[in-house]
């Protein structure tokens, strides 16, 4: 009888350890997917908050002068952005341009806060453009435009 | 027998309750921060569509470069949100007056409104006489541009 009641027991402890087992590495997975949820929300969120212009002037002579590609970044999204050249990539002619060739300045601003509305003057250098036309695409947090313009049109 | 089942079915469901407890509220917030931001597009998007601006003139007066822009679309805009270059370089205008009250005070720039913007030549690295074309940028993005009239 003694010995009926001590297996049972065992079994009892048994299914309990394993009750909380199962729970315990279920739980973990939930935590994980739970934390992966939330970053996924807070960059697609903050990706469909970002929006920008480029404003510079395409008809103007002040793009491409010395070798190096000024475009004007107007932001035109909901949230403030940080000025940083990792963070803006840039694409000139289907070549990626480095983000050492790249400089950002905010406009009338100090420090690196690229706040809503403000204008971000980018430099870009560059080896050398040949008459004709060329064309710049600029991608900051999945917001993307691009920005066509000529050199030596009128020379 | 029957009491090891039960207790282990019991503590599965507690854990599921808990994990509900946990993934459901995640699951609410995530969902509820991307509508947001969703939303937020959509009426950026219908504010964009829905504004344009009209330059009207752009000469050269006393020293001074007034362009005197119409707000052609349906939203209200904000001066201190517009942006002008000339000669494709950033410029500030040091005064801008909505025409049709008079006022160089306000910020808010109406439907059918005109503001003219002034732009003092020494806020510009090239000079007066220089001054070739003018564009002016929403806080939207949308843009109009013309060539400066007159001498300097």
């Amino acid at each position: 009888m003694a010995g009926v009641s001590i297996s049972h027991l065992i079994i009892f402890i048994a299914s309990i350890l394993i009750a909380g087992t199962v729970v315990g590495v279920a739980f973990t997975g939930v935590d994980q997917f739970n934390s992966a949820m939330e970053d996924r929300s807070l960059t697609a969120a903050e990706q469909l908050r970002t929006d920008f212009s480029i404003i510079s002037d395409p008809a103007s002579d002040g793009i491409y002068e010395n070798d190096e590609v000024t475009l004007l970044l107007k932001n035109t999204g909901d949230m403030n952005l940080v000025a940083d050249e990792r963070q803006i990539n840039v694409i000139l002619n289907g070549r990626y341009v480095p983000s050492d060739r790249v400089e950002v300045d905010v406009l009338e601003s100090d420090g690196n806060n690229w706040r809503t509305s403000d204008v971000l003057e980018v430099t870009i250098e560059t080896d050398g453009l040949d008459d004709g036309d060329h064309r710049v695409a600029v991608r900051v947090n999945s917001a993307e435009d691009a920005f066509e313009f000529r050199v030596g049109g009128d020379d | 027998m029957g009491i090891s089942v039960s207790a282990g079915t019991a503590v599965i469901l507690v854990g599921v309750f808990l994990m509900l407890g946990v993934i459901v509220p995640g699951m609410l917030n995530a969902h509820d921060r991307v509508t947001t931001a969703t939303d937020r597009m959509d009426e950026r998007t219908l504010d964009q569509k829905q504004t344009s601006v009209q330059i009207e003139r752009a000469e050269i007066d006393n020293g001074t470069l007034e362009v005197e822009v119409e707000n052609t679309g349906t939203t209200s805009l904000h001066l201190s949100k517009t942006s002008v270059l000339v000669n494709n370089e950033y410029v500030v205008p040091t005064n801008s007056t909505i025409t049709e009250t008079n006022d160089n005070e306000t910020d808010l720039w109406l439907p059918d409104e005109t503001t003219v913007l002034e732009i003092d030549p020494a806020d510009h690295s090239e000079g007066l006489e220089e001054f070739a074309d003018v564009k002016v940028v929403t806080q939207f993005g949308n843009a109009d541009r013309t060539d400066v009239e007159g001498d300097a």
